[in-house]
């Protein structure tokens, strides 16, 4: 589903990511863990060019993504399939909650307002929110804003979905309804890849965890090798130092 | 109070000619921020492209706008262009006041004057939408004008409102200086009443009221405006 070939990322004169190599296949929920400021969100942001990356290669289903011939447009429909949720939410605060969901559907896949309705809120009722729908988001809770935040990225119908630390802004109370929401995409065998420090969601569901340390893979592997046997003696370090 | 006889009086009159050239104030500073508006919105969003070209122009006329007086700019397009074969000819089906090449021409200057300053007013309001909403928008799969028009633009508006509402208002004061160029608005009509009645004071306290009306009505109109426009909040 996405290959990434030896990717560098500076900004101005720092190396955040220093040349990482990774696949992630279909189904595969990818989890990305490593400690603050290593790149691991960086790496995220690269997959649908909200950074673009300074070298190395990234495919999404045998597609080179940053090529710098290609098109807007192409870029434009290719993130149509990569679905991305911010760890600030980002609802719109201009548009009711079934408003923010319809837009892209409305604007991009030709859906009409009946259908797009339908859609948000078959969505809605999934994350939970249906009551919710005629609301503005900042009428809601930060885990409320959360599930808004995937259900309108799932109404893009994408392939993959990225999560940038989906629960690091929410209130100790709320993280557990958003991983819930996340877990059903885990069972409905979506391909995902998340950064996270929830140790406990990674350990869970992943299929694959990712240690990014300075900007380098350090290790990968199931769950139980990082968490239960991790080689490196950083894995190590970081997972001692944290508390799960 | 030698010589002194303040008589209102005498210009009441003359009430219809002050209401008459109000309307024409008030139509001015409608066309003006209208056209206003349009210049400013396309000049912010030639100052957000990625063609230098564009926004080398839209920096110019912005910084040229701002940096020259409004009567020389009038003069110029009223005086001016025409030498070199820009001009603006009158509109008959306008009518006699609206339709004359002084009102048209005063539009489109002060127009453009305006535009300088709306476009400065937007680009403060773009650049204060959060960075994580064209972010979103572009997550999404919408372009860059998609996610313009529909995400950052109606946010936008809301935060400039009171900006853009200034601007009208400093517009309805600063067309008074069409009437140096003779289109019959409120500033005009003291000129006929004082040549009419010989009374310089009277006139020119209506005018002043009738502007502090106009103005007065629209900063209210505005706060009603923007606070309908913030339920979301």
């Amino acid at each position: 589903m996405l290959k990434i070939n030896h990717l560098v990322k500076n900004f101005d004169e720092t190396e955040v990511l220093k040349g990482i190599s990774t696949e992630v296949e279909k189904g595969e929920v990818v989890a990305i863990i490593g400690p603050s400021g290593s790149g691991k969100s960086t790496f995220l942001r690269c997959l649908n060019l909200m950074e673009v990356p300074t070298s190395g290669e990234i495919f999404f289903k045998d597609t080179l993504v940053n090529d710098s011939n290609m098109k807007e447009a192409h870029i434009d429909n290719m993130r149509e399939n990569i679905g991305m949720v911010f760890q600030q939410f980002n609802l719109f605060p201009h548009l009711t909650v079934l408003q923010n969901i319809t837009l892209a559907p409305m604007k991009r896949k030709n859906l009409n307002e009946a259908e797009a309705n339908q859609l948000a809120e078959d969505l809605l009722e999934k994350v939970g929110l249906l009551e919710k729908k005629d609301a503005y988001p900042n009428s809601l809770s930060g885990g409320q804003q959360q599930r808004v935040a995937i259900a309108r990225a799932l109404a893009m119908n994408p392939e993959v979905m990225l999560f940038d630390e989906p629960t690091s802004a929410l209130d100790p109370e709320m993280v557990k309804e958003v991983l819930q929401v996340i877990q059903g995409l885990v069972e409905s065998e979506m391909t995902i890849v998340i950064v996270t420090h929830e140790m406990n969601f990674a350990k869970r569901a992943a299929s694959r965890v990712i240690f990014i340390d300075d900007g380098n893979i350090v290790e990968e592997g199931t769950p139980e090798e990082i968490f239960n046997h991790p080689q490196n003696e950083r894995t190590q370090k970081f997972l001692d130092q944290i508390n799960y | 109070m030698n010589g002194i006889n303040i008589d209102f009086g005498r210009v009441w009159e003359w009430m219809p000619t002050f209401f008459e050239g109000a309307w024409v104030t008030i139509v001015l500073s409608l066309s003006t921020v209208f056209l206003g508006s349009l210049i400013g919105l396309i000049a912010v969003l030639m100052k957000r492209s990625d063609i230098k070209i564009l926004n080398w122009i839209a920096n110019i006329y912005t910084n040229v706008i701002r940096g020259t007086p409004m009567l020389l700019q009038l003069f110029i397009w009223l005086y001016g262009l025409p030498m070199i074969g820009i001009s603006f000819s009158g509109l008959d089906f306008l009518g006699g006041t609206f339709g004359t090449r002084e009102f048209i021409t005063a539009v489109v200057a002060l127009g453009v004057n305006s535009g300088a300053y709306v476009s400065e007013v937007l680009r403060g309001g773009l650049e204060s939408v959060a960075k994580g909403q064209m972010e979103a928008g572009r997550a999404l799969g919408l372009s860059d004008r998609e996610t313009m028009f529909s995400i950052i633009i109606p946010q936008a508006i809301r935060i400039v409102l009171p900006g853009l509402g200034n601007e009208f208002i400093t517009m309805i004061k600063e067309s008074s200086i069409v009437s140096t160029v003779g289109v019959f608005d409120v500033m005009y009509t003291s000129n006929i009443v004082q040549a009419s009645t010989y009374s310089i004071f009277e006139p020119l306290i209506v005018v002043g009221v009738i502007y502090y009306v106009l103005t007065y009505s629209l900063s209210f109109l505005m706060k009603k405006w923007e606070k309908r426009l913030n339920t979301y909040a």
